[in-house]
């Protein structure tokens, strides 16, 4: 049976001040916001104002919330372990991956963003998306890619080579 | 790789020919950096944006990749007196910043017109053409200040190239170096890494100290065995893996009763070697019998009797080769006295060419 609906429309605001208003299924990809709603009905709240997010701007928001819209009739998961299971594999899917095809500091925001309002599956898409990126990448290609300075000695390195020699294709 | 270029040729195109003579004489040099932030270092997981300008054929470059994205520019310059020389982006970004007002900022003559450029142009970390109506280092200082309010997200330093120098204008490129600092926190790096196979967690742990600190943090190995305990009971239950039973047969998998089996069996022989060798006769004895070498006897060599037998055989060996040496040198040496007897009494009984050559045709004759 499906719950009730606690509110209808969401109206929520990015720290540039912007308020953007998303329905209460959209809202609820977020278990930030999940809760809050949940808490604010028990208390018997039956208006929401602006619910203020001051770690995501405008951009950053709307990108989230196209996400939230596209997944809304997804099944919330709240368990632990299918989502441990589901963690190791990089498999984006399409929409997704379109979806991720951003600049690195977009990209960086939205995973910082889905961080803070707590959306798992965008943190772990996010997350991935930055993984394969890494994937089959030497290390000079990975401090290249996202602007690492290579802060080791020679020796550090050479001694860091050769613990990692053991792995290496022979 | 992001490349922002605009040619010296077409700055040369807006400044008439005999200015361009005078000027390059006149042409300035002066550098001005200013770093709003203490760390000009990158941070891991920064968005990469870094540009930089340089006098002359004017230069201006991305060395790492700005957000994946190939940018050209082509700047037509259009020298106009009083007329600010910026990117498309800069221009908007001043519009954007003093809405519609174009302020002069200190020293920027800001009645911008946008380059000519390619449409899918954008300069996201600052690389901007300036014209400026005075040449000292207060306006200098001023460009590079104007910036500021204009960079995405936090100005690491802004470079001033004095490119050019006409009758009251400079044209200066300055360059941008943005640090946008997007660290990432350290669990959302681990969250990253923890989606990485062991051959890319230890590439990635040779970039830099912070990360090689996380990628061998123990809880990565723990969320991995943990995984693996998931994820490894359907992968054994593949129907082209043999089974279990095989598996026991070809000792591949030892059961709990194979493993006692074995450790018994190794006791076992354990105790019968030791008690034979405790039968055995002492060393000196075995010497003295000539079972073992000399060198093996605790006080003259101590020497395994593996070892000793192999020295012996090399020695051996040594000797051969030298006696082989010896009989080629000396079999050659006969070989080479025979052969010449025998060539002198051929001579000597007239057994020469022309006779051989007789016997050889006489031998094809009688064949034919």
């Amino acid at each position: 049976m499906p719950e009730e609906k606690a509110f209808d429309k969401i109206p929520l605001q990015s720290n540039d001040g912007s308020i953007i208003t998303v329905d209460y299924e959209v809202a609820i990809r977020s278990a930030l916001l999940s809760t809050m709603l949940d808490d604010l009905k028990s208390m018997g709240v039956s208006e929401i104002g602006p619910v203020p997010l001051p770690n995501v701007n405008e951009a950053v928001l709307r990108k989230v919330l196209e996400y939230c819209e596209y997944h809304r009739n997804d099944p919330l998961t709240n368990n632990e372990d299918e989502t441990e299971n589901r963690k190791k594999t990089t498999d984006i899917s399409e929409w997704d991956q379109k979806y991720m095809q951003v600049d690195q500091e977009m990209l960086f925001e939205i995973i910082l963003a889905a961080n803070y309002m707590d959306i798992k599956a965008l943190l772990d898409v996010g997350c991935k998306t930055v993984a394969n990126m890494i994937k089959g990448k030497s290390p000079e290609e990975i401090r290249k890619t996202f602007n690492i300075t290579n802060d080791f000695t020679p020796e550090e390195e050479e001694q860091i080579r050769r613990e990692n020699e053991w792995a290496e294709d022979r | 790789m992001d490349l922002f270029a605009a040619s010296a040729d077409s700055l040369g195109a807006a400044i008439p020919q005999h200015q361009q003579s005078q000027d390059q004489d006149r042409q300035a040099n002066m550098d001005t950096s200013y770093a709003h932030h203490s760390s000009l270092r990158s941070h891991p997981w920064s968005a990469p944006a870094s540009a930089s300008a340089g006098p002359g054929p004017l230069q201006l470059t991305s060395e790492a990749p700005h957000h994946g994205m190939q940018v050209d520019v082509q700047a037509d310059v259009q020298a106009d007196s009083g007329r600010q020389l910026s990117s498309p982006r800069m221009d908007n970004q001043l519009a954007a910043a003093n809405g519609d007002h174009t302020d002069t900022g200190e020293g920027v003559v800001a009645d911008a017109q946008p380059l000519q450029t390619s449409p899918a142009t954008q300069l996201h970390s600052g690389a901007a053409l300036l014209i400026f109506t005075a040449i000292d280092e207060s306006s200098l200082e001023g460009a590079a200040l104007s910036i500021t309010p204009f960079a995405p997200t936090s100005l690491a330093c802004v470079t001033v190239h004095v490119v050019h120098v006409v009758p009251m204008f400079v044209v200066i490129a300055l360059s941008i170096h943005i640090a946008i600092e997007i660290s990432l926190p350290n669990e959302i790096i681990l969250h990253i890494l923890g989606f990485l196979d062991v051959n890319d967690l230890l590439a990635t742990s040779r970039t830099s100290h912070h990360l090689r600190c996380l990628c061998v943090a123990p809880i990565l190995r723990i969320h991995r065995l943990r995984y693996i305990r998931a994820a490894l009971p359907p992968l054994l239950a593949a129907p082209q893996r043999p089974s279990l039973t095989e598996l026991i047969q070809r000792s591949i998998f030892l059961t709990n009763t194979t493993v006692v089996s074995r450790k018994l069996t190794r006791s076992l022989v354990a105790i019968r070697l030791s008690h034979r060798l405790a039968a055995r006769p002492p060393v000196h004895v075995l010497v003295e019998r000539c079972v073992l070498p000399p060198e093996c006897a605790p006080g003259i060599g101590h020497v395994a009797p593996a070892l000793a037998a192999r020295t012996r055989a090399i020695e051996r060996e040594r000797i051969k080769d030298g006696l082989r040496s010896w009989i080629g040198v000396v079999w050659r040496r006969e070989v080479g006295r025979r052969s010449e007897r025998m060539r002198r009494r051929d001579e000597s009984v007239g057994v020469g060419k022309v006779w051989r050559l007789r016997k050889f045709w006489e031998r094809v004759s009688g064949s034919s």
